[in-house]
């Protein structure tokens, strides 16, 4: 099979044995590779109520059929696990090295499921796979574990995936890091490998990943080459990253500000808009940093000298990072965001779901909410630099009242019970940098989506954002669209694909690079149903789990929810029902139940396991 | 008149030169000093400039907005991704 290294690595952390199995063809035709192998697999490994953060919980490294192979932007894999922030599906991607690395060493995933008694991880060489003790790196951070991980196998080119000290204390902003400072950031999986006590997955391969049709791998990169040359989107991105248009989001209205009740051209102003994101930290710029095989290489690596903080070593924020830690606070304080993302990338924590919380924390201290004494003294101010990296600091390690807010701001409403009027969050996760105000269509993924509150689910949300729809706030008739765009992010994510390949300017550059990877046909038609059968998969195990569209929820602010009375966005107030309704006729859900149609699933294959779990008596 | 310009993210980069203070004839809307100040290169893809944004003294603004003499004018465009 070409495009996949055709075997996967089955881990019983409880027993200590290793299995191998063969990837199946059809699972690969059918799923693709990603959350749709993933959701495929825990579905049939998982039984339904699974505790996350127990024994029964499965927790996968997946990579897709582009992962490793000559295709531009193929550096991508996903750990799938079931959320114990949401209670729900999760799947979270990551570029860098480690994916294509997994590739190399001979497998398509590794599914680890039960709990090792004391800390391991887990070595893959070439095909050879080992429990190994990790006693003396627990409490490590993720780069230190990456380095003596390294030191001690004497192999300079292992490639790691390591949970720091917040994964290890099972906080639920938590995230494994890959590479230092990639990470498969949201739902809590650093929680899920330290409830296993897996410390880290360090893979090192030699293989290669054959294509059915090298050639046309090489002409389609050439394309893309060419186009990037003209674009100069793409140019902005490999220059600044994605965080050169922070500031630009944080006045347009796409960035939230000020836990989502602000408005940046009036809250940030032009004049301190301009300090924002990399346009004010490349000064700090090592040298740029690309993941596999990319031509646009939006990161960079950066050494502080000056201020506050000097970090000897540390990554340029993204995007996302920079608008959590930057407009969410309103902190124009760039060291601030140097500093919590370094924290972050170190102990393994969301950025996202870190800035998140922060906000929340500090709209609850000016409403009185929280005192300063319930923060350990800490002047929780909106932009307050110090308080914003002392805070992070507590939550980095569990300390004070960092030990409540490191499980995320819907636990900590809840734990001292308050403050849930000023959370931001989509099923109990902190939403993304992109405001549904500007993307209408995100309030539909961010609220129903099988992973909740994210940004790269697809959607007409985020074009919305980027692109010129004069007539975006109407909500009618979006289903098909929305549907359509939903089922081509699944193919892209699934296709162990970097979702920035949208700067290719090739519209259909995945069914290309698909088709000539694996050697079968992928039409545009292909591509859609395998997105829908992997979005269908992914939300049969929701229903599995009993969540019903009604558990499904988004804070009222990010939906216009009372609207913004100034600002370029003032006025705008999202129909969420309107919009889920049409999506799910489109997609033929029911709207009480969740339920999809038996005949829609009939027709996608590949789930008649599902159709009897949900219509069977 | 003459009006100031700043522009973030991705406009920047359809600058012909970096330009603080233009000089432009009296009425002169804002699609008026786009065409002043963008590049006209046709080897770069210019489509992405139909979902630039506008402030004029802080306020949303279109491209028919009708400028005056020391309006402070921002100009951006998302970097497409995050
Ligand atoms: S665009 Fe950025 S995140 Fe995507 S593959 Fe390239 S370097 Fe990695």
């Amino acid at each position: 099979m070409h495009g996949y290294a055709g075997k996967m690595l089955f881990v019983d952390l409880t027993h200590g044995i290793l299995t191998e199995k063969p990837l199946p063809e059809k699972l690969a035709r059918l799923f693709l590779g990603g959350y749709g192998i993933g959701a495929r697999i825990l579905y049939d490994m998982m039984p339904p109520g699974a505790d996350p953060l127990g024994p029964e919980s499965v927790l996968g490294f997946v990579t897709g059929p582009c992962t490793g192979t000559k295709a531009f932007f193929g550096s991508r894999y996903t750990l799938v696990h079931k959320s114990p922030v949401t209670g729900g599906w999760n799947d979270a991607n990551s570029g860098g090295y480690f994916g294509p690395e997994i590739k190399k060493a001979g497998y398509d995933a590794v599914f680890v499921s039960g709990m090792a008694a004391k800390p391991v991880y887990l070595l893959i060489r070439d095909g050879r796979a080992e429990i190994r003790d990790a006693s003396h790196l627990w409490g490590k951070d993720t780069k230190e574990t990456w380095r003596l991980l390294q030191e001690e196998l004497k192999q300079p080119k292992l490639r790691v995936v390591a949970i720091g000290p917040a994964g290890e204390k099972m906080s639920l902003l938590s995230c494994p890091i890959n590479d230092g400072h990639r990470a498969p950031g949201r739902g809590g999986g650093g929680a899920v490998m330290g409830a296993k006590m897996l410390k880290a997955v360090a893979v090192y391969g030699t293989g290669e990943i054959t294509v059915a049709d090298p050639q046309k791998v090489t002409e389609i990169n050439k394309k893309i080459a060419a186009n990037l040359k003209k674009n100069p989107g793409a140019h902005a991105f490999g220059q600044m990253g994605t965080g050169g248009g922070t500031g630009a989001s944080a006045l347009s209205g796409d960035t939230p500000v000020k836990n989502w009740a602000g408005v940046g051209i009036r809250d940030i102003g032009p004049e301190k808009a301009e300090l924002l994101g990399s346009a004010n930290l490349d000064k700090y710029k090592l040298k740029k940093y690309a993941c596999y095989n990319c031509p646009l290489g939006c990161g960079a690596e950066y050494k502080v000298t000056d201020g506050r903080w000097p970090l000897e070593q540390t990554e340029r924020p993204e995007y996302e990072t920079a608008g959590a830690f930057g407009a969410l606070l309103l902190n124009t304080e760039e060291d601030v965001v140097l500093k919590c993302n370094d924290i972050c990338n170190r102990y393994g924590l969301d950025t996202i779901s870190t800035g998140g919380t922060i906000a929340w924390a500090m709209e609850c201290y000016e409403n009185g909410v929280l005192t300063r004494e319930e923060l350990d003294g800490i002047d929780l101010t909106w932009g307050n630099g110090e308080a914003i990296a002392a805070l992070t600091q507590k939550i980095a390690d569990q300390e004070g009242c960092g030990a409540v807010l490191a499980h995320g701001s819907a636990y900590a409403a809840q734990k001292w019970g308050k403050g849930s009027e000023y959370l931001q969050v989509a099923s109990g996760i902190e939403l993304p940098m992109h405001d549904p105000r500007l993307g209408p269509g995100l309030a539909r993924t961010y609220q129903y989506d099988p992973t909740p509150g994210r940004h790269v689910k697809g959607g007409i949300g985020l074009p919305q954002v980027f692109g010129a729809f004069p007539d975006k706030y109407d909500f009618s008739n979006t289903g098909e669209m929305d549907v359509a765009a939903t089922a081509a992010q699944e193919v892209e994510n699934c296709a162990g694909l970097c979702t920035f390949m949208i700067q290719s300017g090739i519209p259909d550059a995945k069914e290309q690079y698909l088709a000539a990877v694996t050697g079968w046909t992928f039409t545009r038609e292909d591509s859609y149903e395998t997105g829908l059968r992997i979005l269908n998969m992914r939300h049969a195990f929701n229903l599995r789990e009993g969540l019903k569209p009604a558990d499904f929820t988004l804070s009222p602010r990010a939906a216009g929810k009372p609207p913004l009375a100034e600002g370029p966005l003032a006025g705008v107030e999202i129909d969420t029902e309107q919009l889920a309704k049409n999506f799910f006729l489109k997609v033929e859900w029911d709207l009480a139940t969740g339920k999809p149609s038996p005949e829609s699933l009939q027709r996608l294959g590949g789930l008649d396991d599902v159709i009897k779990d949900l219509y069977s008596v | 008149m003459k009006v100031t310009l700043k522009a973030f993210g991705l406009a920047s980069f359809y600058l012909r030169e970096k330009l603080e203070s233009i000089e432009l004839p009296a009425g002169a809307t804002i699609a008026d000093l786009l065409e002043a100040v963008t590049i006209k290169d046709t080897d770069r893809d210019l489509s992405l400039l139909s979902a630039a944004k506008f402030f004029v003294n802080g306020k949303s603004a279109g491209r028919d907005t009708v400028l005056h003499d020391g309006d402070e004018i921002i100009f951006l465009l998302h970097l497409a991704g995050g």
